[in-house]
């Protein structure tokens, strides 16, 4: 008798299963306390306004330029030839260099900075930190216009210098190298002092103590204790400083001048000004993919070193 | 050479955000000695020990090692070595670059620093380990990396913080004697904190008491056991019935005393506790120097007989727990006795009346007002 009854009800339950199974792995996931259906909002806000203008981009990128900044969609590999042309290669390098040289310049000033957040600013920590907020905060367009009051040929810098009688006739600082590695610099300079804070933040002091017991002085125990432990925030920091500057092309259009033509200048400038679609896909896909697969090469050899470990 | 001191330390006081940790710690530890410092938490003794270390510095007071003043001095120009609560292994080295790294700061040669490395892996019975990272090392091999850690660069004051308290208790009993056998072998100058009393009666020559930021009592655990100064010492290292007691009259080296406003008693007068008379002062009984007894005393006797009510007799396996109210009085002090006599296993009768015997020497006179220190 068991048996006779037994069978129906398991092929109910099978034709339940998979819509149950759907609904269920929907709303609870293998976490009880999580629910999939939480990723549903972020899941369609990425798929419409990032995956989707990224593939176009992409598809663009293979196309022809048509009359004004029309597009026509034939296939071609065009694009790419010439944005690897050894004249838009010089100006690979120049971002790439002027990337470097910010990133290394917020490593010199954001070290000692997070490390005396963490370690010396005891209670005046929260003010530092809202004061290195600042920047952040503030509208991009009115930090760089600031920058420009300041640095200009008859600006505040230039000015006081000249009614010190330091300097006879005015300097050239702003359009130059300096000006737009001075600006980047300080723009991403909080990306790279948190990640730092937090990795120093997360050593435990008794293993500072325990170095200092076992007999090694400040200097000793800061290369060979403080160091290497805050070195993934060393690397984070300088991936969230490289990779926008990378990109940044605000900078260089306002501080800058012609000697400091970078990428994003070069890619805002074919969509905008030369209305060349297509090939400013192109560069656009060609900085897009060494970005991403230089960081996933660096979280490769990370994760290696880490199972080395 | 043992007896000869190795540490001062001199009216050191301490407070952090205007709670005063410790309040005048004095103390001379000997060369080979092992001292544990044994208190509650929050008593002071981990401060202490970090000012030993030079990790916190004293308000008041010097701290003399080897008769130099290190007071001022930064941890790594001392000659003590830590082994930390958690540990403190170097996540970022193996086994063999955490036990050789203060022998690296000294720039010793290469190949005595493999031989000292490995001397001290075979100390905590741990060859072969060299290579391991150290998070693939339980609690107990943790423990025995970061003890020869310390010990390899030979100070001559080894500090140890808790060092056992995150262990099971099975791996603790072990190491316990392991850490004595390591002290006596090597002659180096331990001192240890701990809160566990039975812990430091099993490794210490001497044990510092410390209750509130003070040093209690400081003595051998014999000492400390059957002579405790304070009703704190009493309670805390052991069980001990602490009760109230009046001074009737005090001569000829035997003091009588009115337990409780209730019992009239007569003991000698131990130590050198100055008694007068009408002082009120407390004094301490072990329970297992309580004898329970199902008759009267006998005619001639010198111990003390209290008739008491018997309220309880747990039964804890090995021994009983019996809970007696000898005295009328209200609130009516409880005392308890533990007894191994397999007699108290048969009769589990409470309200019977029976009788509390009691050696006059071992009713403790403990300190009046000992701080303020008992609850």
């Amino acid at each position: 008798m068991r048996t006779i009854i037994a069978a129906p009800e398991d092929s109910a339950l099978k034709e339940t299963s998979s819509v149950e199974r759907a609904l269920s792995w929907l709303v609870r996931g293998k976490d009880p306390r999580a629910s999939h259906a939480m990723l549903i909002p972020a899941t369609l806000w990425l798929l419409c306004f990032l995956l989707l203008p990224v593939a176009s981009l992409l598809a663009m990128s293979l196309a022809t330029r048509g009359p004004y900044s029309s597009v026509i969609w034939t296939f071609t590999w065009a694009n790419f030839a010439r944005a690897l042309d050894h004249k838009y290669l010089v100006i690979v390098l120049r971002t790439v260099g002027y990337a470097l040289s910010t990133t290394g310049l917020c490593l010199i000033l954001g070290f000692p900075m997070a490390y005396f957040l963490s370690f010396y600013a005891g209670k005046r920590r929260e003010t530092l930190m809202i004061l290195l907020m600042i920047p952040f905060w503030t509208s991009c367009l009115v930090a760089i216009y600031s920058w420009i009051i300041i640095l200009g040929r008859a600006g505040l810098l230039n000015n006081t210098l000249l009614w010190l009688g330091v300097i006879k006739t005015p300097l050239l600082i702003l359009n130059t190298p300096f000006s737009v590695i001075l600006g980047l610099v300080y723009f991403y300079l909080p990306f790279m002092i948190l990640p730092l804070f937090s990795s120093l933040e997360k050593i435990p002091r008794t293993y500072i103590e325990a170095s200092y017991d076992l007999g090694a002085g400040t200097i000793e125990t800061f290369v060979k204790v403080t160091l290497p432990l805050a070195l993934p925030g060393v690397f984070a920091g300088c991936i969230l400083t490289f990779v926008p500057c990378i990109g940044d092309f605000l900078t260089a259009e306002f501080l800058g001048g012609p000697k400091t033509y970078l990428i994003g200048n070069l890619v805002q400038n074919q969509f905008l000004m030369a209305q060349d679609w297509p090939f400013g896909a192109a560069v656009t896909s060609v900085l897009l993919l060494s970005l991403i697969s230089g960081v996933y090469l660096y979280q490769r050899l990370e994760s290696q070193e880490l199972e080395r470990a | 050479m043992p007896g000869e001191s190795l540490l001062e330390i001199e009216g050191i006081t301490k407070s952090f955000g205007g709670q005063t940790v410790l309040k005048g710690i004095s103390l001379s530890i000997k060369k080979a000695e092992f001292l544990t410092f044994l208190g509650p938490s929050g008593c002071g003794k981990t401060t202490t020990l970090r000012i030993i270390a030079g990790f916190e510095d004293p308000d008041a007071g010097r701290v003399l090692l080897e008769g130099k003043d290190v007071t001022e001095l930064p941890p790594y120009r001392r000659d003590v070595h830590t082994v930390f609560q958690h540990y403190a292994l170097f996540p970022h080295y193996n086994v063999f670059d955490n036990i050789a790294f203060g022998l690296r700061i000294r720039k010793l040669p290469e190949p005595e620093i493999q031989s000292r490395v490995n001397e001290a892996l075979a100390l905590v019975k741990l060859q072969g380990f060299e290579n391991r990272r150290t998070s693939q090392l339980s609690g107990g091999q943790m423990q025995r990396i970061a003890l020869a850690r310390a010990l390899v660069g030979r100070p001559a004051l080894l500090l140890l913080d808790e060092p056992l308290g995150a262990l099971d208790l099975k791996l603790r009993k072990e190491m316990q004697l392991e850490l004595k056998s390591i002290q006596r072998k090597l002659g180096i100058t331990f001192v240890y904190v701990t809160h566990d009393q039975e812990e430091a009666m099993t490794m210490s020559d001497r044990i510092a008491v410390f209750n509130l930021g003070r040093i209690e009592q400081l003595g051998a655990p014999r000492d400390i056991y059957e002579r405790p100064q304070t009703s704190f010492v009493a309670d805390f290292i052991g069980a001990a019935n602490v009760l109230s007691a009046t001074v009737l009259e005090s001569r000829n080296g035997e003091v009588r005393l009115r337990l409780e406003d209730e019992v009239e008693v007569t003991l000698p007068h131990q130590g050198g506790l100055p008694v007068g008379k009408g002082q009120t002062l407390k004094v301490a009984i072990r329970p297992e120097r309580i004898e329970v007894r199902y008759q009267d005393s006998p005619a001639n006797t010198d111990n003390v007989w209290l008739k008491a009510t018997m309220i309880d007799n747990v039964y804890l396996g090995n021994s009983s727990q019996i809970f007696l109210l000898p005295f009328e009085k209200p609130p009516g002090r409880v005392l308890m006795a533990v007894s191994m006599d397999a007699e108290h296993r048969e009769r589990r009768a409470s309200g019977a009346t029976v009788w509390a015997e009691i050696r006059p020497s071992d009713i403790l006179l403990l300190e009046p007002n000992s701080n303020g220190s008992h609850a």
